[in-house]
């Protein structure tokens, strides 16, 4: 672990996220207007600064894609900012236009869950990894060829010549993400949103991919968002965990800390409910109610409430609590949890 | 312990149009009554392969070569598909993976319940079969009223009971779960693996759970058996493979799996990918990738080693791979 700063008011963030929402009309028939609304992602605020990984971690639904798409401007939010580092300014994503999104582009880059879905069957490997060289018109061919032939080789998929006119059909899902993300990585992008990249993996070739991708974190300083179910995965990957819960992030904090000190009480729960790999190891009853919801038009009050062990009836009758930072570097948005430092 | 299930050199080839594949080689284990054993292995390894034997539902171009399966004294593989179906699901059923996106969406829950149960009791009426099937939803957590509404008015957890339920239905003697909770978010999956444990302890049902998840089989197996490349490679408790696997697959695969619990452990890679098997290696399917592997391994089949009592190994060179531990201190 290095000691960078961990505050959210991080001092020079790559990436700022202020009070990010998005919407989704519940559609009731044809012609009629949408009046009801899916708030998937509700007042998010996060920063990442350069180098760090941020792990979003959540179950099905809880906006944690959706966060991301947006972040890589795959989708617009209904309301707040993103902002990336341009030099000494922050650039609101929003602003940019047609020209600056090649700029954009270049800087940020997804890489996506399913690598049997994420490819054109059409391209070879070469194409499919030399696409973002060519939208950018960097190089020619010759030095295309270089550069995408020391991609495969920095991901593993060695000798490259013998990959790199092969199409998607032709290899594994391992190897095929690894071309995902040698896709992602050839126009050496300084921040990259990861989908659950190694979902769809064994867990053998899954470390591998993991490996890779944090060689590159430690080696070319790039950042991630590292969006995953899976709280084990995360812990590997990120120095800082955020946990969603229905489109709110409800805890925040460095990785270790989260994981030995979780305060909100859905975390508490994600964290009792994930299976360890030792038949010895006792895990503490998960102690919660029903099973999630959609946040349709929900009411301004705690989300969590209904599901609460702990819920008090000023849970029920105040407002939303926010995020705040309960500890230095932890936050948790929690009426329940008293302020410690 | 009384062995309610006991397979014996179960070989399943699928012949395709390259020549055949050896998906299951020689697999030998038994299902003691009222235990879980967990099959445990990566894409690929047949773990899957051996359950669609097991309950005989096979592709067309999938043979079983030799062995034995023998399910509470009866012979499984000789019988013609007609005496199989008196034993499929009456004596063992299986929930298979996804199933609980399988639910025909036009049809009430419980009415594609009643007719699975149809086949095994013909005389049954409907009001017996409502009770039944109210009592089975009640066994896995649901309110038997839900029998009565469609498969999209359930929550993928309630399908999931739901199809448990079903698995449930004709009292089999074992019940194959193939990958029960995988598409499941953590706090679902939970619940389902304490109602099948529950079930299991209450009804005394031997169950093989199938997994790729080490974690999950770690908590719901009393035995383990880990497979790679069709071979069944490693088999004891688990309260002894899980510290102490002695098999290098085994080791690797335990080592590689992260962990919210215990010290932030550096994870060792898998090198290389699985084997082929139109073609799989000679000797020992592990050794091209096995960091322990001497030169026997590329020639010789390791024989199964029992380094402990009812703990085999089929590996040359057991001796050598390290203790992993445990995760809590």
């Amino acid at each position: 672990m290095t000691d960078r700063t961990i505050d959210t008011k991080v001092e020079q963030p790559l990436v700022k996220v202020e009070n990010l929402k998005r919407l989704f009309p519940v559609q009731r028939g044809l012609f009629r207007k949408a009046t009801n609304f899916i708030h998937a992602v509700d007042d998010v605020s996060f920063s990442i600064p350069a180098g760090e990984s941020l792990g979003l971690v959540g179950e099905s639904g809880c906006g944690k894609t959706t966060t991301g798409r947006i972040l890589t401007r795959l989708d617009q939010p209904t309301d707040g900012a993103i902002y990336l580092r341009d030099g000494q300014e922050m650039l609101n994503i929003a602003d940019i236009d047609k020209d600056g999104m090649k700029r954009f582009r270049r800087r940020v880059q997804m890489i996506f869950q399913d690598p049997y879905e994420s490819m054109n069957p059409r391209r070879t490997i070469f194409d499919t990894i030399a696409e973002p060289l060519q939208v950018q018109g960097i190089g020619r061919l010759p030095e295309r060829e270089e550069r995408v032939a020391e991609l495969l080789e920095l991901v593993g998929l060695t000798p490259a010549p013998t990959f790199m006119f092969r199409y998607p059909h032709e290899l594994s899902g391992g190897q095929r993400q690894r071309v995902a993300i040698a896709r992602a990585l050839v126009i050496d992008p300084t921040f990259v949103v990861a989908d659950e990249p190694t979902s769809m993996l064994d867990v053998s070739i899954r470390i591998s991919i993991m490996d890779l991708m944090l060689n590159l974190a430690n080696e070319f300083g790039v950042s991630y968002l590292y969006i995953t179910h899976d709280l084990a995965v995360a812990r590997y990957m990120c120095d800082r965990i955020a946990v969603m819960y229905l489109g709110k992030i409800v805890e925040l904090a460095e990785t270790e800390e989260l994981l030995g000190n979780p305060q909100h009480p859905y975390t508490r729960a994600l964290l009792s409910a994930v299976p360890v790999p030792d038949p010895s190891y006792v895990r503490p009853p998960v102690e919660i109610k029903g099973g999630i919801t959609k946040a349709i038009d929900p009411p301004p009050v705690c989300r969590f409430v209904d599901r609460c062990p702990w819920a008090t009836d000023y849970c029920r009758n105040n407002e939303a609590p926010p995020l705040e930072e309960k500890s230095s570097g932890h936050f948790v948005a929690c009426h329940l949890v008293e302020k410690v430092s | 312990m009384e062995h309610i299930l006991e397979v014996n050199d179960l070989t399943m080839h699928y012949t395709v149009k390259e020549g055949e594949v050896m998906a299951v080689d020689d697999v030998s284990f038994a299902l003691g009554r009222g235990e879980a054993l967990g099959l445990v292995g990566e894409s690929g390894c047949g773990k899957t392969s051996v359950a669609m034997s097991l309950i005989r539902l096979l592709a067309d171009n999938a043979e079983i070569q030799k062995g034995s399966i023998v399910l509470d004294g009866v012979d499984l593989v000789p019988l013609v598909e007609e005496e199989m179906r008196t034993h499929r699901w009456a004596d063992i059923s299986m929930v298979f993976q996804g199933a609980m996106n399988a639910w025909n969406p036009v049809y009430k829950v419980g009415d594609q319940i009643w007719e699975a149960m149809q086949t095994h009791f013909p005389l049954m009426t409907e009001s017996e079969a409502r009770e039944r099937i109210a009592e089975l939803f009640r066994l896995v957590g649901l309110n038997p009223a839900m029998m009565d509404r469609y498969p999209h008015e359930f929550s993928g957890g309630m399908r999931q009971r739901a199809i448990i339920a079903m698995a449930l239905s004709c009292n089999p003697k074992v019940i194959i779960a193939d990958e029960p909770t995988t598409a499941l978010d953590v706090i679902v999956q939970d619940q389902i693996l304490k109602e099948l444990k529950k079930i299991q302890q209450e009804l005394g049902m031997s169950i093989i759970y199938i997994s790729h998840d080490v974690a999950v089989i770690a908590e719901v197996s009393d035995r383990i058996g880990v497979m790679y490349a069709g071979k069944l490679v490693e088999l004891g408790p688990t309260d002894e493979v899980f510290p102490r696997p002695r098999h290098p697959y085994a080791y690797l695969l335990l080592a590689s799996t992260p962990s919210v619990k215990g010290p932030r452990r550096k994870l060792a890679p898998l090198e290389g990918e699985p084997p082929n098997l139109l073609h799989p290696p000679a000797g020992c399917r592990f050794h091209p990738r096995c960091p322990f592997a001497t030169e026997v391994c590329a020639t010789d089949e390791p024989p199964y080693t029992e380094v402990d009592e009812g703990h085999i190994v089929a590996c040359w060179n057991w001796e050598q791979v390290p203790e992993l531990g445990r995760l809590e201190a």
